[in-house]
């Protein structure tokens, strides 16, 4: 290549070089002030275009991911533990440390990648089978069911299952909404309505906490992401001590 | 400078991509870099 390895500065900077080059243009760096200065200067210049152009991620967002993590159940560990308590009895405690980390590590990714999974299908289309968390309810051994008409011309079916204390809609009979406005859920005590999730597109239902006594749990239409109170009038009211 | 910022293309990869000889990319790209720098010192 004739041409002088100075130019290299712009495509460094924005790391654009492959590692050979990179490697042989930090080398020439090491030597050459201008180029230092300059890699230094393009860099500030790139991050700041960068930053022109960063998005604020939606409110919706934020919330969706602590809905995903409050109705995503801690797994045990299962199989690794099993394993884990044979080893344990017999060998020494440094190995015992090292399995129960070697377990940890396993529950984290599996947490992981049920968080990203739960995430990631709220933006499939409508889909024929429940998802798992209002699905693991609705299967729940104590599970109650009921299925309510909603004001809006919909089937809502709820599940309460007092052993998980958990309880669980479904909502794949419900009318499809457009763009602009999603379901949202609501646990009402004493005239006062507490956010319980919003139902993205295509979602099939939802699992939340049970509520404790004397709370209903409400569904509104809202605009889509959802409102802080609700909007409009509840098109179902459920009593989970009823169900 | 986009596709290498903003898509992570080396400047090869962007010399393909535009149809366009190494030399001019990697000139291309230095070039853009210093005139943003010097936009942006203006403004401030």
């Amino acid at each position: 290549m004739t041409t002088d390895v100075h130019t290299l500065s712009g495509a460094y900077a924005l790391d654009a070089l492959n590692e050979q080059e990179a490697a042989e243009f930090r080398e020439h760096l090491r030597g050459c002030q201008a180029c230092r200065d300059e890699v230094r200067e393009l860099r500030s210049a790139a991050a700041r275009m960068g930053a022109a152009e960063a998005a604020t991620p939606p409110p919706a967002l934020r919330t969706r991911v602590l809905e995903a993590a409050a109705r995503t159940p801690q797994q045990p560990p299962s199989g690794v533990s099993a394993a884990a308590v044979a080893m344990r009895r017999s060998t020494k405690r440094r190995r015992r440390t090292w399995l129960a980390a070697a377990a940890a590590a396993v529950i984290l990714v599996g947490g992981g990648a049920v968080g990203v999974g739960a995430l990631l299908g709220d933006d499939e289309p409508q889909q024929q089978q429940l998802a798992s968390a209002p699905a693991e309810v609705f299967e729940a051994d104590d599970a109650r069911t009921a299925s309510v008409s909603t004001a809006n011309g919909g089937t809502l079916r709820v599940a309460v299952s007092p052993g998980a204390n958990e309880m669980a809609v479904d909502t794949r009979d419900l009318p499809a909404l457009d763009a602009e406005h999603a379901y949202q859920l609501w646990t009402i005590h004493d005239d006062s309505a507490t956010n319980a999730g919003v139902l993205e597109p295509g979602a099939t239902g939802a699992a939340m906490a049970l509520p404790a006594g004397q709370t209903q749990v409400a569904v509104t239409i809202e605009p889509s992401g959802g409102s802080e109170q609700p909007t409009t009038q509840p098109i179902a009211v459920v009593d989970p001590a009823e169900v | 400078v986009r596709l290498a910022y903003f898509n992570g293309y080396t400047y090869s990869e962007v010399a393909t991509l535009l149809d366009k000889p190494l030399p001019t990319i990697k000139t291309r790209m230095r070039d853009g870099l210093i005139r943003l720098r010097d936009c942006l010192e203006a403004k401030r």
